[in-house]
C-alpha cells in the first residue's frame, strides 16, 4: 500500500505539503487554514472545471492540489483571499493556455506567484515550516525524479556571486522549499544532466541578478520565472534528453 | 501560440487596470492617497505648478517627489512644500496655512507627537522590538538592514518596504489603531525568514 503511494511522486510532494502546513497551522493563526483550504480548494475545483470543459476529462487534479498548497502557502495569509483567488486562478489559466508543443512551459503555482510579486505582495513562504523535514522528503523526491543536476546548477550558480560578490554565506539565504519543491517540477524543468545543469545554473543566476537589481521582487519565484522562459529554447536544444518515467 | 499571447494580452492588460487603480486594491498604494490630495488642493484654490509621474503620466504634487510625510498638526493630511516652518534648526512641514500659524501657537505641542525610530532589521528579528508608540503619534521608521535584504510589513497599516544592506528606507505613519500588530518581513531572507517577526505597540 505504502509503496504504491510512494510510487506516485505527487502523493509524496502532497504528503509533505499537508505535514508542513500542519506545523506551520500549529503555531499560526486560524486564518492560515482557511487560507490554504481556500486556495487549494480553489485551484482543484478550477483545474477539475477547465479539464471537464474544454479536454472533456473527469480527473482529480493532483498537480492542481500541489499548486494550491504553493500558492497559498507562500502567499502571505493576512492578505485578501480576493487577491489569493486572483492568483490561484492566473496559476491555474498560465498552465492551460500558456503551451508549446502540447506542454506548459511555466511551473504553474510560479507563474501565480510571478504575478504576485510583480504587484508586490507580500510572501511570507509560512508553508516552509520544516528545513529538516524538507531536505530529507526532497533528496527522495529528487532522487527518484532524476534532478540532481537540477539541484546541483542551481545551487552552484546561486552561491557563487553571493559568497564573491555580495559576501553573503550562501547557504544562509537559499530557500530549501523553492530547491526541492518548486525548481524539479518534473513536467517544466525538463530531464538529462546536461539540460539540469542549464535549467539549475541560469534559476540559480537570475535569482541573484534579480535579488541585486529588484529586491522588491522575490528572487526565487523571478529567477524560476526566468528559466522557465528558456523552455522552448531547452526542448530544442537537448531533446535527446533522458527521461524518467514518472507514474 | 495565439493562446499565448492572449494570455500576455490579458496579463498586460490586468497588470496595467491594476497598476492604474481600476481593480481592488491588493497591495499597498500610496499613489491613491495622494491623487485625492491633489484633488483636495485644486478645491481650495491652490496655485501649484504640477508634474508628471513619469510612470503613470499623472499631475503629481511638488510633496510627492520629496516625500516630506505628514503635516504634523493635521496628521491625516500629507504635508507640502508651499507650507514650512523653522523652529530649532529644523525645517517642518505642513498641509497648509492655517496648520503653519497653529503650529507657531505651540510647537512643543505637535513636536512631542513625532516619534522617529530607527528600525533595524536583522536575520531574523527587528531591533528595538517591540516598537512602542502611543495613539495619535506620527511614527516615523528608518529602516536599515544588519545583515542582508529584508523587508517591513504591518498589515494593518499598509506598510510593506523592502530595504537592502547599505540602504536607509524612511516610512511614515500616523498610528491611529491601538493595539498590538505583527511586524513581519516581507522579502525571502533565509530559512528562518517564515518566522522572522517584531511587534508593533500601539498604546491608546
Amino acid at each position: 500500500m505504502i509503496s504504491k503511494l510512494l510510487k506516485d511522486k505527487r502523493t509524496v510532494v502532497i504528503s509533505l505539503l499537508f505535514v508542513l502546513a500542519g506545523i506551520r497551522a500549529a503555531q499560526a493563526e486560524g486564518r492560515f487554514v482557511l487560507w490554504l483550504l481556500v486556495g487549494v480548494s480553489f485551484c482543484t475545483g478550477l483545474d477539475f472545471l477547465i479539464n471537464r470543459l474544454f479536454h472533456k476529462k473527469n480527473i482529480l487534479p493532483m498537480s492542481a492540489v500541489i499548486t494550491g498548497f504553493i500558492v497559498s502557502g507562500i502567499l502571505d495569509y493576512g492578505q485578501s483571499f480576493s487577491g489569493l483567488l486572483f492568483f490561484c486562478s492566473l496559476a491555474i489559466i498560465s498552465k492551460h493556455l500558456i503551451r508549446v508543443g502540447g506542454k506548459h512551459i511555466f511551473n504553474p503555482a510560479n507563474s501565480g506567484l510571478f504575478f504576485a510579486t510583480l504587484l508586490q505582495w507580500p510572501m511570507t513562504w509560512a508553508i516552509e515550516s520544516s528545513i529538516y523535514l524538507i531536505v530529507v522528503v526532497g533528496l527522495y523526491i529528487i532522487y527518484s525524479i532524476k534532478k540532481f543536476p537540477h539541484v546541483v546548477g542551481f545551487l552552484f550558480t546561486f552561491a557563487l556571486p553571493f559568497a564573491f560578490i555580495e559576501g553573503i554565506n550562501p547557504l544562509l539565504l537559499v530557500n530549501w522549499f523553492f530547491v526541492f519543491v518548486m525548481l524539479v517540477e518534473p513536467k517544466t524543468s525538463g530531464y538529462g544532466v546536461l539540460r539540469g545543469l542549464f535549467f539549475g545554473g541560469i534559476a540559480g543566476i537570475s535569482s541573484f541578478l534579480f535579488y541585486r537589481f529588484f529586491p522588491r521582487m522575490d528572487l526565487f519565484v523571478t529567477g524560476l520565472f526566468a528559466v522557465n522562459a528558456f523552455n522552448p529554447v531547452f526542448a530544442k536544444l537537448f531533446s535527446s534528453g533522458s527521461r524518467a518515467k514518472i507514474s | 501560440m495565439r493562446k499565448i499571447w492572449i494570455f500576455v494580452a490579458v496579463a498586460i492588460v490586468g497588470v496595467s487596470v491594476y497598476w492604474f487603480g481600476g481593480l481592488p486594491r491588493f497591495a499597498t498604494r500610496h499613489r491613491h492617497a495622494s491623487d485625492e490630495q491633489i484633488v483636495k488642493n485644486r478645491h481650495e484654490g491652490h496655485d501649484i505648478k504640477m508634474k508628471h509621474d513619469k510612470h503613470t503620466g499623472r499631475a503629481v504634487h511638488p510633496y510627492m517627489e520629496k516625500e516630506l510625510g505628514l503635516c504634523p498638526v493635521m496628521p491625516t493630511e500629507k504635508a507640502s512644500a508651499e507650507f514650512s516652518h523653522l523652529y530649532k534648526g529644523t525645517t517642518y512641514y505642513f498641509c497648509c496655512a492655517w496648520c503653519v500659524a497653529e503650529f507657531q501657537k505651540s510647537p512643543q505641542k505637535y513636536i512631542s507627537r513625532i516619534k522617529e525610530i530607527n528600525l533595524e532589521t536583522f536575520q531574523y528579528g527587528f531591533s528595538p522590538d517591540p516598537l512602542i508608540v502611543n495613539k495619535g503619534d506620527i511614527t516615523r521608521l528608518t529602516i536599515t538592514t544588519r545583515d542582508i535584504a529584508h523587508g517591513v510589513l504591518i498589515r494593518e497599516y499598509n506598510i510593506n518596504v523592502p530595504v537592502k544592506k547599505g540602504e536607509k528606507k524612511k516610512v511614515e505613519f500616523l498610528a491611529d489603531k491601538a493595539g498590538r500588530f505583527d511586524i513581519i518581513c516581507s522579502v525571502y531572507c533565509g530559512p528562518g525568514h517564515s518566522k522572522m517577526s517584531g511587534t508593533l505597540i500601539v498604546e491608546k
